[in-house]
């Protein structure tokens, strides 16, 4: 009934020194990059559509590299780093608004973090974060209004929070938060690297907006490196 | 007639009081402060869309960050002034202010009787009243903020709103619950403890006037309580009786059964919505009635078809809902049904404004400041009835439907309407209610101000409306029909806040009145009807003997009479 | 194209049954200027010459009821005459007749949701692909089956484009909140309800670009929900489909 609270507050400091091993590896997709629409902005705010010269976006779904690897998956440590306290790293995540679109489209970040939210468009925006563990918001951001600045306080990356604008219905991000320092989002070549992991065995999940979860068990030693691979397929989530 | 009390202490006096005069006051400040609210919310509304994105002044400052983005107005906001200042002027200032505060106070009077029916029943509905009101104001406090879905709180929006939205049902249950206990007491008072010789056809206006108002609240409100439990169950215990299958919401699939209809919200809202603007305007045409006749020192002209007109008013207001509707997908049999009983329902109102005009055709007419007030009305209501005309008609109200057409029309039915004459029997029952003057300079001061304002302000809403301007927009200005007719906002926004300004002298007033040493008389209009035969003010008890009535309630004039005026309760030889 | 001249009246009419609804509203208005004319007179009259002073009494009972019979009857023909010669007729026809199919009607579905439109128009094959809520999806905004053949050349934006002189039956669906699909300058409003497909109809008789707007409460962004509506010649609504077919690569 009650949200689990945050781990970070658990354990005992990180000794950096332990931080020796890695995992490293790629996220495949079996297939084609599937059919989608361009999104129009320009019957509904052309603000939006003069941002980018006229030329219509591609949702950013699902992104299929030529190299056959997928984009914007979510790759974390699940458990295997418990008892540990990290530092958090200096300053807020970010999430921007530029051009009526969500920079960048899937992220990580830290339990105890604040995410400032950005906007540097002419036109306004709706931030609607939709949070199944830590507080839903739906705070209003005009044409150069200030960043709103979020706390997030409880992990959340089983799913990673949705933002969304109201006002632009294609406009959405996910946010995942964690606990420690050990996760990724996979880029143009679909690879990912988790270094300065103690050597252990871990639960590496992977997580894909719109083809769900897979999970991999790794053992790496110390001052060693692993790789694996994942590999989705289009099936319903 | 008194009987013999002990003393009651402070608190059973004047706080935990039966006494229908106490209660009348103690709704009529309430309600008056709740109105004033109601009246803040709108001010800083109109600051937003007069200036949009500018930082309100005064109050910018001092809002949370959920509120304002630097002193300017955040949409979220907006919404929920809008459909708390619709709820709070409607369900908690004008219906407590007309049935509960004039209702309550004048009633019994006019009729003779030493209290209401049920005395402690009394106490409970306004008690009913306060929680009710207190819960609505409170929900501004929530992290979501208040209700924001329009005081429609149409589903499914409503239904997906923050927590203010439950508030706002949970305020409603005590409001509606103290409307219903209030209704049966007025209807068992009228009918049963009129004074002897008090025959229906005797009652002054104002009495008839409360007691159709009292059976459309208690027919009609069932309808909203019920809504508003299922739109609760629908918020809390996952039922859809408002929500359809199917729903996808920010992207995500609703979590609900489906199979529900959101019509069926709006014809259960507007089941009660529409006799309720009946309650609205009756209780103030009826405070309109008395002061005419006072002041024109001749009996109302047609006083029997204005009261059958009040009550075939008051029966066919049951039939007109759907006009609210017409743009809901309905087909040509359910409007034209609609559309003839909507034409059929203006006819009452127009006879009941036009028996009240021809009433002043050969009369002497005094323009006291209550009589100020109620003249007024006449020619607003006047254009609030007819501007109901496009709207009712199908056609038209495609255009018309959710413009700025709609906003003025009703608006100025309800506040230069009823508001006037909510004023007007302020002034005329002052001295009565607390043997005090009210100063007339002041009062002249107060009313041609508030009656430029109220011009300045409704009359640029309909030709906003015109030019295609939708209601409830947080900034018009996005839309270029919306731009062009700005300067029409703004002369409505300085002339609310101009408004404001014109009540100053109606404070100063009260208190002013207070300070007089010279007390009033007990009958200084040189009234006929029984409220002027108790002393002043009326102890507990009302009457030193009790009254018996031996004619018509506007005996003025009479030929061969001695005095201008023939009271209700005094035996003259013929 | 020219800028559409707005005021404080009537937005301009680019409506074929707009000059319908518009001598209503003007009739109407006359009708009530009268009433409102006619009324104040006779109590401005009434206050000057009846006002109290000295040697000046009331009369008892001046005035025979058949004055206001007279005046109730009038009124109650004057509304009937509208009711049943202007407002029945207008609303039957745009709310019933829908315009045949040799008319060639363009056939678009307009999808409302939280905060703007998407118009949906079934491409050459003339067929409507299929669409069902458990598809709608960040990337499917529309709803389409990928599956359905039919639905490949769709033609999904946010924008409505229609072309002069031709009918247009819009279907109108809405994915989340009730709606209502207003354009001024083409005397329309309709209200969107969840749960329902309500069809409209509506013929421009000039080109220009207009805006389209949300006319009921729909939520925080409700005031931003509007959407452009160009109306052009048939030549270019022509080009236009075949840019956006091609903006499919098909």
């Amino acid at each position: 009934m009650f949200p689990a609270p945050s781990r970070a507050a658990d354990g005992k400091p990180w000794d950096p020194a332990l931080g020796t091993a890695t995992i490293t590896g790629s996220v495949k997709f079996d297939g084609k990059q599937p059919r989608s629409r361009a999104i129009d902005m320009a019957g509904a705010d052309e603000k939006c559509a003069e941002m980018h010269g006229g030329v219509r976006q591609k949702p950013e779904t699902v992104i299929v590299n030529d190299n056959g690897t997928l984009s914007n998956v979510f790759v974390w440590v699940k458990s295997g780093a418990e008892g540990w306290t990290f530092p958090m790293p200096e300053g807020d995540a970010s999430l921007e608004q530029v051009g009526c679109m969500y920079t960048p489209h899937v992220q990580g970040m830290r339990t105890g973090q604040s995410l400032a939210i950005k906007t540097s468009d002419p036109t306004a925006h709706n931030v609607h974060g939709f949070g199944k563990v830590n507080r839903s918001f739906n705070r209003s951001q005009p044409a150069n209004a200030a960043d709103i600045v979020m706390r997030m306080r409880r992990d959340e990356s089983q799913p990673p929070m949705k933002v969304k604008c109201d006002i632009h219905p294609w406009m959405n991000a996910y946010v995942a938060v964690v606990p420690h320092p050990y996760y990724a989002v996979t880029g143009e070549g679909g690879a990912f690297e988790l270094p300065n992991l103690p050597p252990g065995t871990f639960v590496i999940e992977a997580w894909h907006e719109k083809y769900g979860v897979m999970e991999q068990t790794v053992t790496v030693a110390d001052n060693a490196s692993q790789t694996i691979e994942f590999s989705f397929s289009k099936k319903k989530k | 007639m008194s009987e013999a009390h002990a003393e009651l202490g402070f608190l059973r006096k004047y706080v935990f009081s039966t006494d229908h005069k106490v209660i009348g006051i103690q709704y009529g400040i309430t309600a008056l402060v709740f109105l004033f609210f109601g009246f803040c919310l709108m001010m800083m509304m109109r600051w937003q869309l007069a200036y949009p994105g500018e930082p309100i002044p005064l109050v910018g400052g001092l809002l949370g960050e959920t509120m304002v983005d630097r002193g300017a107005m955040l949409p979220n906001f907006y919404n929920q002034l809008g459909a708390m200042h619709g709820t709070i002027m409607v369900f908690m200032g004008i219906v407590p202010l007309a049935v509960g505060a004039f209702g309550n106070y004048v009633v019994p009077l006019q009729i003779g009787a030493p209290d209401m029916a049920f005395p402690r029943l009394n106490m409970a509905s306004y008690q009913a009243f306060v929680v009710g009101g207190v819960v609505m104001l409170v929900s501004f406090l929530l992290p979501g903020g208040a209700a924001s879905s329009g005081w429609t709180s149409y589903a499914p929006l409503a239904v997906f709103a923050t927590s203010g939205q439950t508030f706002w049902l949970l305020g409603m249950l005590f409001l509606i619950a103290s409307s219903l206990l209030g209704g049966i007491n007025f209807i068992v008072t009228i009918i049963h403890l009129r004074a002897d010789g008090l025959t229906f056809f005797r009652l002054p206006f104002f009495v008839w006037s409360q007691l159709v108002t009292a059976f459309l609240l208690v027919l009609a409100f069932p309808a909203l309580q019920a809504a508003a439990i299922l739109q609760a169950m629908d918020r809390l215990a996952g039922t859809s009786f408002f929500l359809p299958s199917g729903l996808v919401v920010g992207g995500s699939a609703v979590a609900a059964a489906g199979g529900g209809s959101p019509l069926l919200w709006q014809h259960l809202f507007w089941f009660l919505a529409h006799p309720e603007v009946y309650v609205l305007i009756l209780p103030g045409m009826g405070i309109v009635a008395e002061v005419i006749a006072v002041n024109t020192r001749k009996p109302l002209w047609g006083y029997k078809p204005m009261v059958y007109s009040l009550l075939f008013l008051g029966f066919l207001s049951f039939g007109v809902w759907a006009h609210h509707m017409y743009m809901t997908g309905m087909g040509t049999t359910m409007s034209t049904f609609f559309q003839i009983t909507t034409m059929i329902i203006s006819i009452p109102s127009v006879i009941i404004l036009t028996c009240l005009v021809i009433s002043l055709w050969g009369a002497s007419i005094r323009f006291p400041v209550p009589m100020l007030f109620a003249l007024a009305f006449l020619p607003m209501f006047g254009i609030g009835g007819l501007t109901g005309l496009p709207l009712g008609l199908a056609a038209p109200d495609a255009f018309l439907h959710d413009s700025y057409y709609v906003i003025g029309h009703f608006h100025y039915v309800v506040a230069p309407g009823t508001i006037f004459a909510m004023f007007a029997g302020i002034y005329h029952w002052w001295p009565k209610a607390t043997g005090r003057h009210m100063n007339e300079t002041l009062g002249r001061i107060h009313f041609w101000f508030s009656f430029l304002f109220m011009n300045g302000i409704f009359m640029p809403m309909m030709f906003e409306g015109m030019a295609g301007v939708s209601r409830r927009l947080f900034d018009p200005t996005i839309y270029t029909h919306a731009e062009a007719a700005h300067g029409l906002t703004i002369m409505t926004s300085w002339s609310a806040w101009g408004l404001a300004l014109a009540q100053i002298p109606f404070v100063i007033n009260f208190f002013w009145s207070m300070r007089k040493e010279e007390r009033a008389e007990e009958n200084p209009w040189q009234a006929t009807t029984l409220e002027w035969a108790t002393p002043t003010p009326p102890p507990h008890g009302n009457f030193v003997e009790t009254p018996v009535v031996y004619r018509g309630p506007y005996e003025y004039s009479v030929p061969g009479a001695e005095r201008d005026f023939s009271p209700q309760f005094v035996k003259q030889g013929g | 194209m020219n800028e559409p001249q707005y005021g404080w009246w009537l937005p301009p009419n680019v409506s074929a049954h707009g000059d319908d609804i518009d001598l209503m509203i003007n009739l109407i208005h006359w009708f009530m200027l009268a009433l409102f004319v006619g009324w104040s007179i006779f109590i401005v009259f009434c206050l000057i010459r009846f006002r109290a002073r000295p040697g000046h009494a009331a009369v008892y009972e001046p005035i025979e009821a058949r004055f206001n019979r007279w005046l109730e009857v009038g009124v109650a023909a004057a509304e009937a005459v509208v009711l049943i010669a202007f407002a029945m007729p207008v609303w039957s026809k745009i709310k019933t007749e829908f315009p045949a199919t040799n008319t060639n009607p363009v056939i678009v579905r307009v999808i409302g949701e939280q905060f703007k439109w998407l118009f949906h128009y079934p491409g050459r094959d003339g067929k409507f692909g299929k669409t069902a809520a458990e598809y709608y999806a960040d990337d499917n905004p529309a709803g389409l089956d990928f599956d359905d053949d039919d639905g490949i050349d769709d033609i999904t934006v946010r924008g409505l484009h229609i072309p002069e002189g031709r009918p247009v039956i819009a279907r109108l669906v809405t994915k989340d909140v009730i709606h209502s699909f207003k354009i001024p300058v083409m005397r329309i409003t309709q209200d969107v309800v969840p749960g329902m497909e309500i069809p409209i109809w509506f013929e421009a008789k000039s080109t220009g670009e207009f805006q389209i707007g949300c006319a009921q409460l729909c939520g925080l962004g409700h005031y931003e929900m509007k959407a452009k509506l160009t109306i052009e010649s048939p030549q270019e609504f022509q080009r236009w489909l075949d840019e956006e077919h091609s903006a499919l690569g098909l």
